[in-house]
């Protein structure tokens, strides 16, 4: 038997490897070098993977025989986790400025966990995607304990040990899907699914729940959502933004991948999804209303947005793919924002009561101003991005028939209406009762600038951006 | 749906094995606990101290670090069986995978980990 | 031969006893356990499959498996030393300064 050579393209991977050096690099000079020499080595190798990303645009390279794949789909959601990684590596600098501590560690562990959320954007392979989504979890369930806090411990273990449970869950689902179609490759599946000879049905169907269940888990998605409000609470801020952002684009590339490319025309899935979105939708809108911490309430916001998103999945795939790729771009820009706010804002990691945002509007214009930004944008009121981003998606879930979600999306957003305008209230329209401290850098003002200028640019034009989407298409 | 059926009956019967092997451990177990019976196992000899003694944390960290790097080996055994076969393109590839081992094995070194002090 | 179905039989009870297992257990070691035993049981599941299809490429994710558990294992007990070197027991509802 002769060996045949793997077809690996390593032009297709550049971004990946870029990242992945990047952080092996982080792993040995903290050694040798100050902590913040290891962020801006964090920030140049991930700004070189972004113009590696824009680079190999529409090229569509491959490797390892299709398995890893970096399509417009995978460089759009490269292009959006990198700049969800930039974004808390900016913010971390203004955690040493408060006196937190930060181990030099964090780089290393975050840039692995953006290399794992890479190749679970790219990954066109039950397997590859298997690791990407691991590589992801594993450096994310260590972020979450990173500060010797009781709070962040606790969040560190509810994390691994409900993670854990759920990846089993999906490792589960993939057996389950193996044994029935024989194949890993998500196209493959496909058309063994279509062939008629396919018998294996019920096996495929209950592997696809098992998959839904693991990845309802990772993005957040009643009822298994019940980590998150803890999670987010409990860890750093800064870990809390990434995980926010990044961790659940990257979930959601893989979630769409898998159910828009490999089990589309496998039965069962799609009624469990509707009631889970239909869920947490309700949940999450509900119980964020009735938070009194800041940080809080933006976890159960989170929660809802996953509902959203969620719909994009239902519909679809040539209309699903590109509104979720632009939805959780301005996501991250809108969500990593109201974090980075957040974040220069409380003096430690157990986040701030909104009653204490009270007089910001006058004692803090630019954070002020740029969290009402956020805020409103995650409400969906025109023109900012986050109504663009539910527009596409409810029309996508709308055309493919499924009208009552739709509705139920529309009124739950209706109803974060109070929980988001209540903060800007605050600010604007009652006198200070608590100083806030302001640990902003100047960096950390250009970044918050830089993300409302693009949520606002992103709602204003959005057929500047949409239009390259629609490359996404499958 | 009736191909489903039996799936689920399946995954019933066997959620169903193990509440009821936890039930019937619970409730048919004989619970006549006496002082030898709770006494901690330690091969026939009469335990000392305590058994909730603490190891170093130290013991954990290098119990870790094996089970990583044992793992790491599996690896190489398929990969030594077909290594005529598979020429120097594997050759240059389990080079970049010892490399990427080495370096967290130059982060424990750094960090003092094998240290026994 | 052994007919794959009982392969897989004995794959969904061992995942089942894992999953009830960790719904049931307060200790975090224990739970930690009954995680290993859900992914040792998609192992088992995905070696049985790989004889049905006459296909060697679930073996090898087989392999991959093991190492994510084994990094697992690493991560989750480096998490469980770390809280529970202040805390008197490994029991998880200690763990409850979260709540809302």
């Amino acid at each position: 038997m002769n060996f045949v050579a793997p077809d690996v393209n390593y032009y297709s991977m550049l971004p990946f490897i870029t990242v992945l050096l990047t952080a092996v690099f982080a792993t040995i000079l903290p050694f040798y070098v100050s902590r913040k020499a290891i962020a801006g080595l964090s920030a140049v190798g991930l700004l070189v993977a972004l113009a590696a990303s824009i680079g190999l645009w529409n090229t569509n390279l491959s490797s390892f025989y299709g398995a890893y794949r970096s399509d417009n789909f995978a460089l759009g959601f490269g292009i959006v986790l990198i700049v969800g990684a930039l974004i808390a590596v900016i913010s971390s600098v203004d955690v040493a400025k408060r006196g937190g501590t930060m181990q030099a560690e964090f780089f290393a562990i975050l840039l692995y966990a953006v290399s794992g959320t890479m190749l679970l954007a790219s990954a066109h392979d039950l397997i590859v995607l298997l690791i990407g989504f691991e590589v992801m979890s594993l450096g994310v369930y260590v972020l979450s304990s990173f500060q010797e806090t009781a709070k962040s411990e606790e969040a560190g273990m509810k994390y691994f040990l409900l993670g854990g449970f759920a990846s089993a869950i999906l490792i589960f689902g993939i057996a389950l899907v193996f044994g029935a179609t024989g194949k890993f490759g998500l196209e493959a599946i496909n058309t063994a699914v279509l062939s008629p000879e396919f018998k294996n049905s019920s096996i495929a169907a209950v592997g696809a729940l098992f998959i839904l269940i693991g990845f309802g888990f990772k993005v957040a998605m009643a009822p298994f959502h019940q980590w998150t409000p803890d999670v987010y609470t409990g860890a750093p801020t800064v870990v809390t933004q990434f995980m926010s952002v990044a961790v659940k684009a990257a979930a959601f590339a893989g979630f769409l991948h898998i159910f828009g490319l490999a089990l589309q025309n496998v039965s069962g899935w799609q009624t469990p999804l509707q009631f889970l979105i239909a869920l947490t939708l309700m949940i999450g809108n509900l119980a964020a209303l009735r938070q009194s911490n800041l940080k809080r309430m933006l976890a159960y916001s989170s929660v809802a947005h996953a509902g959203y998103v969620g719909l994009a999945v239902l519909a679809s795939p040539s209309q699903g793919f590109s509104s979720a790729l632009y939805y959780l771009g301005i996501y991250t820009l809108m969500n990593a924002g109201a974090f980075a706010v957040l974040n220069v804002l409380s003096k430690d990691d157990d986040g701030l009561e909104i009653e204490s945002l009270a007089g910001l509007g006058s004692s803090k214009p630019l954070l002020a101003a740029t969290l009402t930004f956020f805020l409103l944008s995650l409400a969906g009121i025109p023109p900012l991005g986050g109504f663009i981003g539910k527009y596409l998606i409810f029309s996508a879930a709308a055309s493919s028939g499924y009208y009552g979600l739709v509705i139920l999306a529309a009124l739950t957003s209706a109803v974060s209406l109070a929980y988001y305008l209540r903060p800007i209230g605050l600010m604007y329209f009652r006198p200070r009762v608590t100083v806030l401290p302001d640990f902003s850098g100047r960096s950390t003002r250009v970044l918050l600038v830089v993300c409302a200028a693009g949520v606002l640019i992103l709602g204003l034009v959005p057929n500047a951006v949409y239009g390259l989407l629609e490359l996404v298409k499958k | 749906m009736n191909e489903f059926l039996h799936v689920f009956i399946m995954f019933l019967v066997a959620g169903g094995i193990g509440v009821l092997a936890l039930i019937v451990g619970a409730v048919l177990g004989p619970k006549k606990p006496s002082r030898t019976k709770l006494m901690a196992y330690e091969s026939g000899n009469d335990p000392i101290g305590s058994a909730r003694e603490r190891f170093p944390v130290h013991f954990y960290l290098v119990a870790m670090l094996f089970i990583i790097f044992d793992i790491e080996t599996a690896f190489f055994y398929p990969l030594a069986v077909s290594f005529n076969k598979l020429g120097t393109f594997a050759f240059w590839e389990a080079l970049a995978f010892v490399v990427l081992v080495a370096v967290g094995y130059f982060y424990i070194l750094k960090k003092g980990v094998l240290e026994w002090k | 031969m052994v007919e794959t179905q009982y392969y897989i039989a004995l794959a969904a009870i061992l995942f089942s006893i894992g999953a009830v297992g960790f719904l049931t257990r307060r200790s975090a070691i224990q739970m930690f356990l009954c995680v290993e035993l859900m992914l040792n049981a998609a192992n088992l599941a995905l070696v049985a499959f790989s004889r049905a299809w006459g296909d060697l490429l679930a073996q090898s994710a087989v392999f991959i498996i093991l190492t994510l558990a084994a990094a697992e294992v690493a991560i989750g007990l480096g998490i469980i030393v770390a809280i529970f070197k202040k805390r008197p027991t490994t029991n998880v509802d200690v763990l409850s300064s979260l709540k809302g």
